[in-house]
């Protein structure tokens, strides 16, 4: 009779074996969310980077591009994240400002608003609230 | 109680477990990583006791070997029984494998499978397709994208973060039935994990507001896993706190909500099948029909969040204990002058 029960109690080891697993997994291997949030947070101190005046411009300009490229990054792990395609129109709008405010005006339109106002249709966020850098920037060498 | 072996530590780590998976499921911190920190401690625990169940199985009784053999009788005698009430529980232990267990288990296979096929080779609706396509050209700014390999949704991120909890439930429910099987004290055990359950259903039920009774449509192929928040804000989904029975018709369709209380259903006909067979208390059945009634309408009215879940855990705890049968103790022989 003990015979018959070793069969399920290996089936139920194994089992127990997947789930320990799976927990580990989850535990140790990022997943795309917060994947998606570092590259945001990478994102949010590289535009506060990108602000600090005691910078040339064309330094500036590359900060904000890599910034762009961080925040592109961060959407493609979390697409349907509104605040981070709201962060991406502030980080394209200020790359613009930098072009020259002719670029401003000839500039294609951003998809990233349709986006924002598909995933937001009530308008409730507020740019300011989300383009915060996860800490706080350097001091400038220079002081103002 | 003198800890003895790990089968006496392991009852106050299933205890200490339980609440603690409970209380922490009212931080609101509480995310995937949580559940599977959970998940993991829960499957430490319940291998320790498989392997504590295989050691009885495996010929424990002929591997006896007496300390003291021939010096002192009463030493060894005392010895012999002590082995045999540890091989009688790890014996008793084994009725968790009973049949309706298994068609528990089976139950929660096809869910499980059926959520996968569900959120594998979802239906994605007009307004979806519409943003992914919107999504998709504002990627192809970067040089780097490749269109072909990119998928909106991660897959494995979605199943474990649906399988763990329900996880979580099975092993609870399993370890539950080992206790409540193989130990004398398992009635008590069973009327905690009731009084777990009531603290954590006057806290749910008082504190959490009860969504709109929305008549649930009638979708037979959901929209799958891990696309609620999205759906909800194209208004595919109606916004704002919606009840775990509507998530699940829309996420997993009609098959997805009936295969969902499937194990409710087996532990139902358990219950009944004891209350008429005289082998179950009547309190007992009472306390498992009304932790079922308490658990249905959590999932009809209540949100869906992480202390539903607490409530779940809790609830299925107890229906562990409360839904086997009164012990019937055979009379034992013991061997001891062979």
């Amino acid at each position: 009779m003990l015979a018959a029960k070793r069969a399920p109690l290996y089936c139920s080891l194994c089992l127990i074996a997947a789930i320990i697993s799976m927990a580990l997994f989850t535990i140790l291997i990022q997943s795309r969310q917060q994947s998606g949030t570092l590259w945001a947070g990478r994102a949010a101190d590289l535009y506060a980077q990108s602000l600090d005046i005691s910078q040339d411009q064309s330094e500036q300009a590359q900060i904000l591009a890599q910034s762009h490229a961080a925040m592109l990054s961060a959407l493609q792990n979390d697409p349907y994240n509104a605040p981070h395609w709201l962060r991406l129109s502030v980080i394209e709008r200020n790359l613009q400002t930098m072009k020259g405010d002719a670029a401003v005006t000839d500039a294609p339109h951003s998809p990233a608003i349709d986006i924002i106002k598909r995933l937001n249709a009530a308008g409730t966020m507020n740019s300011a609230d989300y383009i915060l850098p996860s800490k706080p920037s350097k001091p400038s060498a220079k002081p103002d | 109680m003198i800890h003895k072996n790990f089968y006496d530590s392991a009852i106050y780590m299933y205890m200490f477990l339980l609440v603690g998976s409970c209380v922490i499921t009212l931080y609101p911190v509480f995310g995937p990583v949580t559940a599977a920190f959970i998940a993991l401690l829960w499957g430490l625990l319940a291998a320790g006791i498989a392997l504590w169940m295989l050691e009885r199985v495996h010929n424990y009784q002929k591997t006896v070997n007496p300390p003291h053999t021939g010096r002192r009788l009463p030493d060894a005698l005392i010895y012999k029984m002590r082995r045999q009430d540890s091989y009688s529980r790890g014996v008793r232990a084994t009725k968790a494998f009973s049949g309706h267990n298994l068609f528990l288990l089976a139950a929660l296979c096809m869910y499980l499978v059926w959520g996968f096929w569900v959120t594998a080779q979802p239906v994605i609706p007009a307004a979806l397709a519409n943003l992914d396509d919107q999504i998709e050209y504002a990627f192809r700014i970067q040089q780097s994208f490749d269109p072909e390999a990119y998928s909106f949704f991660a897959l494995p991120d979605i199943i474990l973060r649906n399988f763990l909890p329900l996880f979580v439930l099975v092993i609870a429910f399993w370890l539950g039935q080992v206790f409540g099987h193989s130990n004398r004290a398992g009635d008590i055990l069973g009327w905690l994990c009731f009084g777990l359950f009531v603290v954590f259903m006057v806290l749910h039920f008082s504190f959490a507001t009860p969504v709109k009774a929305l008549m649930p449509p009638d979708i037979w192929y959901g929209y799958g896993w891990g696309r609620s928040a999205v759906l909800q804000a194209l208004e595919v989904i109606p916004r704002g706190d919606i009840s775990a029975l509507q998530r699940r018709i829309f996420t997993l369709g009609t098959p997805g909500v009936i295969l969902g209380y499937l194990p409710g259903v087996i532990v139902l006909l358990v219950l009944l099948r004891n209350a008429f067979t005289k082998a179950s208390a009547k309190s007992k059945v009472a306390a498992g029909l009304a932790i079922l009634c308490a658990l249905v309408a959590l999932d009809v009215y209540y949100p869906i969040g992480a202390s539903a879940f607490g409530m779940h855990l809790a609830g299925w705890s107890a229906l562990a204990f409360l839904s086997i049968r009164g012990r019937t103790d055979v009379r034992k022989i013991y061997r001891l002058y062979q």
